[in-house]
């Protein structure tokens, strides 16, 4: 018995939220489909952990509707919406054991007591702590309560999946592991899944769909590659991974100057658009025989950083940097003076808002 | 996945928002009306019976006739007097204790911090009583050094309110005096100041909030202190006693009620100054280095001997109340004797049996009444919450005569539905369950700010109600503060005195009130031997109940391993 239309599985609309009458979240239209993993990405204080606290239940909205399966949830109780949520710190039940905790749902529930200990046996077993169920939280690493937490979460079969930050308190090297994992289980679940970071690496990882949100307003939404690559706006294209930006000039014909020289964009340029980005790592040094979009530029600063060196340039009063990959042969010393190409193709138009 | 399963939802749930406020103020009002009652009820009858004329007219003349009376001005300037400089000698005595622990390297730090606190198990007036068998007309002092000190009077409440009030304003303190930012020093100490300049210009400055924190605490404490007062005021009429003269002696409730209001005013007070400055106290910066004093004799040395004549004061004042209870007559005949522990008086050892019931129950009544307070507190949203808390921390600002007065008032009154209570042990506790409701009140606070609140939050998503979330989340992770305010209640209940000297009826006396009729009526052995066994009481539970959480946990940590 699933759902036939998989499309608007859970739907905001006109979700607004505000806090001492400060905005915190507003006019959120979001359509998430069932079995999808969306991302909500944005820097702290962007309304993302509000949103996902709404979808929850633990707050509610001031205007909008959160519908689920067609169903009108805005004002349902957490406790009746079987949504399973992840917190960053862990939130584990520090007096009971990971079995009592991974139990705890199926508890509220009144699930038979055979029942519970054949899922949470289940359960542990696919975040790989079975030998661990007699123990209490602080006897684990953080990895593994948070491996415990996700348990939790999933133990009572949720319709929706929650992680707010799941894995931002966990060193690198565990992060990397668990974020995998994650990832493996969603997709072998199939559950509707919705994580909160303000990684863009991590949302790349984990999600089908980001949702970059500023200012409680979402910016874009996209595949990891739209996002990355086809940037909406300028925040959007700062925000995931770096970007030069660059003033340009309308020239004669309809063209874009930068620094009094014709720059060559692929696409139409709009009316307003008086700014261009252009990732580091797409910045090529110019070999002479480039026709278009080829610009002297004088190095500011030189960093080695192993595998790359970055350079931070000027190019007339406009700073950008670029990444060179396995030129252990060229010296870029500080005044060092040369030419950039510009390819066309990775030139972004930006809008800005 | 399932979607029919969530089809029963919406429709419970908009059912259950139109109900969620009706809840909240149920809850809300839950809470308030106890605290309506047992403190607000006796309170504004007080007010009424001070400005109630027997012809039901309502009027100042009390105020008025009493402000004339030469024997009141006395007895206010008396008050103020000693109130005053106990205050100040508490508070500088209290602070060069904390000081010598918290900021230098005496030896045995424990045992001086130990010794401090030793005066919180004892019965208030066990000073005063001390006091006595050591200054007193018979005396240990003037028995064999053969001088003639009258210690009676202003010295003797002086003395003795200074020995009561030195654990409290030094907790005060040495929390303040803890938090010291060693970088601030090391600052000072670049700059070229000296130790009694980086004293004035770091230390000082730092600990100001903690200090007037101590005098205004100090000066709460001493000015409704009673059973000091009584015991070695002598002529020396303080505000305290003469409500007691007033109500007990000339059954002058109008006067009484006068009194209460006029003592009730500074004491709030001093209580709303202490709350404010204490919302002031910096609080020490994440980076801060935490100062190590280093060893120097040339301070450690004074300090050792300051500490050393303090812990005596205290140690000897509480021991002689002690060894006199196993004296045949203290101090003329020192031989060692029983008799005593018999407690031939009216009451006798039933008046113990009276305060362990009374107290046990307060604390089990006092631990489920602040919880729920605090709990509900916690996560109203609403208006009701500030009405809440403002009552729940009211009574620190109402001495225990001005209470135990209000009580009498209040619910020595036949057309009352609950005038049943009036008389029994049940009134008693309740009594001391609502005149030390604040503090309770402030443990459990701090006890569920402890509990971080995704806990509960992660209780609801996984499907738990408000009920189920209390019952397994936070009640199990705030039985710590449950524990720790039916520990205070039972020790404060075993020897509280003030509010419960107006509501004691001859069959059900609490021992520590005992203790105060045995001494006025000069059976000053049996008193310190009554006293002796109320500490004794105290310790026993304490240590019986410990053993048991102890066994529970043991058994528990068992269980969950097998």
């Amino acid at each position: 018995m699933t759902n036939p239309d998989n499309a608007d599985f859970l739907s905001l609309s006109g979700i607004g939220k505000s806090f001492n009458n400060v905005f915190a979240v507003r006019d959120v239209d979001l359509t998430i489909g069932n079995g999808e993993s969306v991302c909500f990405l944005g820097p702290s204080g962007c309304g993302k952990t509000t949103l996902l606290r709404l979808i929850a239940g633990l707050e509610t909205p001031d205007t909008g509707r959160v519908t689920l399966g067609g169903q009108d949830i805005t004002h349902a109780l957490p406790q009746s919406r079987n949504f399973g949520m992840v917190f960053q710190s862990y939130s584990l039940f520090p007096h009971l054991t990971v079995g009592k905790n991974v139990a705890y749902g199926l508890g509220c529930r009144k699930w038979a007591r055979a029942e519970i200990r054949s899922r949470v046996q289940e359960m542990l077993e696919l975040v790989h702590l079975v030998d661990h169920i007699d123990k209490l939280p602080h006897q684990l690493s953080g990895g593994q309560q948070q491996r415990v937490a996700i348990a939790r979460a999933l133990a009572a079969q949720p319709h929706v999946l929650l992680l707010d930050e799941p894995f931002s308190a966990l060193d690198a090297k565990v992060r990397a592991q668990l974020r995998a994992d994650m990832r493996d289980l969603q997709t072998r679940l199939g559950i509707t899944t919705i994580l909160v970071t303000h990684d863009q690496e991590e949302a790349m990882t984990v999600a089908d769909r980001i949702v970059v949100m500023k200012g409680g307003r979402i910016e874009q939404i996209g595949s990891g590659p739209e996002v990355y690559h086809r940037p909406k706006t300028a925040f959007v294209a700062g925000f995931v991974g770096d970007m030069n930006l660059l003033r340009v000039q309308r020239g004669g014909c309809g063209g874009l100057m930068l620094a009094g020289r014709p720059l060559a964009v692929h696409g139409i340029v709009a009316g307003d658009c008086v700014q261009v980005g252009i990732r580091p790592e797409a910045v090529a040094l110019a070999v002479g025989d480039e026709a278009q979009n080829s610009f002297p530029v004088t190095v500011v600063k030189s960093q080695f950083m192993g595998k790359q060196t970055r350079l931070e340039i000027a190019l007339d009063d406009q700073f950008l940097s670029l990444e060179l990959y396995g030129r252990r042969d060229i010296a870029m010393p500080p005044g060092h003076r040369f030419a950039i190409f510009l390819p066309p193709q990775e030139i972004r138009l930006l809008n800005e808002h | 996945m399932n979607i029919e399963r969530f089809a029963l939802a919406a429709p419970v749930l908009v059912r259950w928002r139109l109900s969620k406020g009706q809840a909240e103020i149920l809850v809300a009002v839950a809470a308030i009306l106890p605290l309506a009652l047992f403190v607000l009820y006796p309170l504004w009858t007080i007010l009424r019976e001070s400005v109630l004329l027997p012809d039901g007219r309502w009027s100042m003349d009390y105020y008025v006739r009493y402000i004339h009376d030469r024997h009141f001005r006395v007895t206010l300037f008396n008050t103020l007097n000693v109130s005053i400089w106990a205050t100040l000698a508490t508070t500088a005595i209290a602070f060069g204790y904390a000081y010598a622990l918290r900021r230098t390297r005496v030896p045995g730090k424990m045992l001086w911090h130990s010794v401090m606190l030793l005066p919180l198990f004892a019965p208030s007036l066990i000073q005063a009583l001390g006091v006595q068998f050591i200054l007193g007309r018979n005396g240990i002092v003037n028995r064999y050094l053969g001088t003639d000190i009258d210690i009676y009077g202003f010295w003797g409440i002086l003395l003795a309110n200074v020995l009561y009030g030195l654990p409290h304003a030094y907790l005060v303190l040495s929390v303040s005096l803890g938090a010291a930012d060693a970088r601030l020093y090391e600052a000072a100490k670049l700059l070229g100041a000296g130790g009694f300049k980086r004293f004035l210009s770091v230390t000082l400055p730092t600990a100001r909030y903690g200090i007037l924190s101590a005098v205004f605490l100090g000066f709460a404490i001493n000015i409704s202190e009673f059973g000091n007062p009584m015991v070695v005021g002598g002529d020396y009429n303080v505000l305290a006693t003469e409500i007691y003269n007033q109500v007990a002696g000339q059954a002058n409730f109008h006067l009484g009620a006068v009194i209460g209001v006029l003592l009730l005013f500074p004491v709030l007070l001093s209580v709303a100054a202490e709350k404010w400055i204490g919302r002031r106290q910096a609080t020490i910066s994440s980076q801060a280095t935490p100062y190590r004093p280093v060893r120097d004799w040339r301070i450690d040395g004074p300090m050792l001997f300051f500490l050393g004549t303090v812990a005596l004061a205290i140690v000897a004042v509480v021991g002689v109340v002690v060894i006199a209870s196993f004296t045949k007559l203290w101090p003329y005949n020192l031989g060692f004797t029983l008799n005593h522990y018999a407690l031939d008086v009216p009451g006798g050892y039933g008046a113990l049996w009276v305060s362990l019931k009374m107290s046990l129950a307060a604390a089990a009544i006092g631990m489920v009444v602040a919880t729920f307070a605090a709990m509900v507190v916690h996560k109203l949203s609403s208006r009701l919450r500030q009405v809440l808390y403002l009552l729940s921390v009211v009574p620190a600002a109402v001495p225990g005569m001005v209470l135990g007065l209000g009580y009498v008032l209040a619910f020595n009154n036949p057309s009352l539905p609950i005038y049943w209570l009036y008389g029994t042990v049940a009134l008693l506790s309740l009594c001391t369950v609502y005149h030390y409701h604040a503090q309770a009140f402030l443990i459990a606070t701090t006890g569920l700010k402890q509990v971080d609140s995704r806990l509960q939050e992660a209780s609801y998503t996984l499907g738990g109600g408000t009920l189920h979330t209390v019952r397994h989340v936070t009640l199990p992770l705030i039985r710590p503060a449950m524990a720790s305010i039916g520990m205070f209640y039972f020790m404060h209940s075993m020897v509280t005195i003030s509010a419960l000297i107006f509501l004691v009826s001859p069959e059900e006396t609490p021992a520590a009130v005992s203790i105060l009729l045995l001494n006025d009526a000069g059976n000053w052995p049996q008193a310190a031997a009554f006293a002796t066994i109320i500490m004794l009481t105290i310790v026993a539970v304490m240590l019986a109940a410990k053993s048991l959480a102890w066994g529970a946990a043991a058994l528990r940590g068992q269980h969950s391993r097998s």
